[in-house]
């Protein structure tokens, strides 16, 4: 990333990190107040006072620092951004058009969304519709695997033949490979 | 008498040929990991602690150290082969050790690095042995307030240290780390925090878990998304004058090593220098190996009394000094970790957690519950330089091939075994949540230049310094002026942590690090396009 773009994506995170650090100040707030989360009508005036007098006990003293040294850290990164010519000038309908056609951002979020789909889709409903079948320990896991391992070699592969053959055998052996090795061999428990 | 119970251990396991045949194995995995770009010793240690959740105890460890060792030492051999480092703690001996291959010394260049890694280990398998024990007696003495302010100190010196752009980015990491392990019961009060009534978060953030995200997922995906994925892992245009198998195959499995212990041995002046660097650096809270990698090379260059042969493939010192101070640091990196439950470099935090997770606790107790325990993970290690030494001659020739295979096949079956190892600890899906979420996290946060390794060290420290903050304060009445008056080692931490805030903030104005420059410009130098720098 160049230092101007660096600057940038510095200021932009600052200002993030100025409103997260200022929700999780109010947070360690309440938590102070009010540390078992009870309904505020139901924490009595005592408790309160006992809260104030033993402030040093309180599970929100640390959270609250630490809060405060964020908020301190994010002013100051945000000074140093405005200091290096870094402005808010770069949110524009063109500039944000060009930044979601930057492949780089389109295969992160590619391989996230591929990961999520993996994690939370296919072992799940592999794991619903296969479970039945038992030719290998975690046969769902297998096939699950077999399906994320080949759709990521071919959308980030050649458009060829040759590497799609290749990338169903790897995928097919070495979903096979993992699936018997952990799930059999080694008893792990598979997703 | 240290140095006879590592003896003693070291035996140990020698007549346990099972525990031996693990270690060689591991090692040999560990430098296939360190040898290819993108995986490292950090992310192998993570991954590998998941995978053996369910292997007996001295196996696991035989593994995790075995990985270590080989991961740290194998990035130099993608290193020198194809100037482009394995891991980070190989960049350094990329520089001149190219210019070797280019030369054609290919072979003599990895024989010297192997024998620099080897004595760089054995420093500091010693000095493991022989302070752990020393410095575990001392903290001993540690009250709540000292464990505090080592923590927080460890946080912040790796901030400063291991960020490769503004120092306060390290900060940063150190602080969101800390927020992270912040969610989940509170030991002291039993108050629930920042769980927001969902029971996923009750129990915290895992370590484990959140490491891989960290370590695994983010390499992932900056191997695919960059431009050529469909490449092999390694580029091999215009490295090297000859192939890398050409290269390789002078480097015979079973060769006799033309004197590369001699020539190692004759620099060491260097070879002294750089592995107490290493150790030292090592032992750093979260700083770790590369940048004791870099400080001993760039000591080497400016101490050097032949400094017209740097840059010119003919300068052995340049590839002895961050290889014999990468190694030292394993050792180094382990003092802390043991002794204080602090960890000395991102690979020994991956450790902390194994530890934890097979219920093991370190600390200053360990001498105390496991007296033999810090000697049996140094000869664990010294077993491994043994296992470097047999399997860096015999996989010279198939690692040409090995580095050929293409991150499109690679990184997707790393990403499937992130999720297998992060499920196999709690058998919790939501553990697989926070591997996706983190590894996201962590991908957008390395494009901003914030390194992981103070966000991880946060996390595991967090809970160290919130407990002993309250616990200092609730036997002193809420009075802050006990974390000065408590004893001279807390006023030694109170004037260091002091010093390094305003040495950073006062002059510089949160600038760059001056040492890591030589890290930064290389490294840009790795893009394409990009020149190596000359020295």
């Amino acid at each position: 990333m160049e230092k101007s773009t660096l600057r940038r994506a510095d200021l932009l995170f600052s200002i993030a990190l100025i409103l997260g650090s200022l929700w999780f100040m109010i947070q360690s707030i309440k938590l102070f107040l009010n540390p078992f989360g009870r309904k505020w009508e139901a924490v009595p005036a005592e408790a309160v006072k006992e809260t104030l007098t033993f402030w040093y006990k309180s599970p929100a003293l640390m959270p609250f620092f630490v809060s405060l040294l964020v908020l301190l850290c994010s002013v100051m990164l945000f000074h140093v951004a405005m200091k290096s010519g870094a402005r808010l000038d770069f949110i524009k309908k063109d500039k944000i058009a060009a930044f979601l056609k930057n492949r780089e951002f389109q295969s992160f979020v590619v391989i996230t969304l591929l990961l999520c789909v993996y994690a939370f889709v296919l072992i799940p409903v592999c794991g619903k519709l296969l479970v039945r079948i038992r030719i290998i320990r975690g046969f769902p896991f297998f096939v699950a695997t077999f399906i994320y391992l080949l759709s990521m070699m071919l959308a980030f592969g050649h458009r060829k033949l040759g590497h799609a053959v290749r990338s169903l055998l790897v995928s097919f052996l070495v979903s096979g490979i993992v699936t018997y090795a952990f799930g059999t061999l080694a008893k792990i428990p598979l997703p | 008498m240290e140095l006879l119970y590592l003896i003693e251990e070291f035996f140990k396991i020698v007549m346990d040929p099972m525990v031996v045949l693990v270690i060689f194995g591991a090692t040999a995995l560990g430098t296939i990991i360190g040898a290819l770009p993108g995986l490292t010793a950090t992310m192998g240690i993570a991954l590998l602690t998941g995978l053996t959740y369910k292997v007996p105890v001295n196996y696991t460890f035989a593994i995790l150290m075995g990985i270590y060792v080989g991961g740290i030492y194998g990035g130099s051999i993608s290193a020198i082969l194809l100037n482009i480092p394995g891991t980070a703690s190989a960049a350094a001996t990329a520089i001149e050790g190219n210019l070797f291959a280019k030369r054609g010394k290919a072979a003599l260049a990895i024989k010297v690095t192997r024998s620099a890694s080897i004595i760089g280990t054995l420093v500091g398998v010693l000095a493991l042995a022989l302070i752990a024990p020393q410095l575990s007696r001392i903290a001993l003495q540690f009250s709540a307030v000292e464990y505090f302010l080592l923590a927080v100190f460890g946080v912040l010196m790796c901030g400063s240290i291991v960020t490769s752009d503004l120092t306060i980015k390290g900060w940063i990491g150190g602080l969101l780390g800390l927020c992270v392990a912040f969610i989940g019961y509170d030991v002291i009060s039993g108050a629930p925090r920042f769980d927001f009534g969902n029971i996923n978060l009750s129990g915290g953030i895992s370590l484990i878990p959140a490491m891989i995200g960290f370590y695994a997922i983010p390499e992932v995906i900056k191997a695919l998304a960059r431009d050529g994925a469909d490449a092999p892992a390694m580029d091999m245009e215009g490295s090297v004058t000859e192939s890398p198998e050409a290269l390789a195959s002078k480097s015979v499995a079973g060769g006799k090593d033309p004197g590369s212990f001699a020539i190692a041995l004759k620099n060491i002046p260097v070879i002294i220098r750089s592995a107490l660097i290493g150790v030292g650096i090592g032992a750093l809270p979260g700083v770790g190996e590369d940048v004791a990698a870099w400080i001993a090379y760039d000591n080497a260059r400016k101490t050097s009394k032949r400094k017209d042969e740097w840059g010119t493939g003919e300068c052995y010192e340049a590839i002895i000094a961050p290889e014999v101070a990468n190694n030292a640091a394993i050792g180094g990196a382990t003092i802390p970790l043991l002794t204080l439950a602090v960890p000395g470099s991102p690979p020994a935090a991956v450790l902390l957690g194994a530890f934890m997770i097979h219920n093991i606790r370190p600390g200053p107790m360990i001498m105390v519950d496991s007296p033999r325990f810090i000697f049996y993970i140094a000869a664990l290690i010294l077993v491994a330089v043994v296992a470097l030494w047999v399997v860096g001659i015999l996989l010279a020739r198939p690692m040409s091939s090995i580095l050929k295979i293409p991150s499109v096949f690679l990184m997707p079956i790393i990403a499937v075994l992130s999720i297998v190892g992060a499920y196999a600890l709690n058998l919790k899906r939501f553990d697989i949540f926070v591997v996706v979420l983190f590894g996201a996290i962590g991908y957008i946060l390395d494009k901003m230049k914030y390194s992981a390794a103070p966000i991880v060290l946060g996390i595991i420290l967090g809970t160290m310094i919130d407990e002993n903050f309250r616990r200092a304060l609730i036997v002193n009445k809420g009075d802050p002026s006990f974390f000065v008056t408590n004893s001279w080692i807390s006023l030694v931490f109170v004037v260091i942590i002091a010093y390094v805030i305003i040495k950073q903030m006062v002059p510089r104005q949160l600038g760059s690090r001056v040492n890591l420059k030589n890290l930064r410009g290389f490294l840009a130098a790795r893009r394409p396009g990009g020149t190596p720098p000359r020295p």
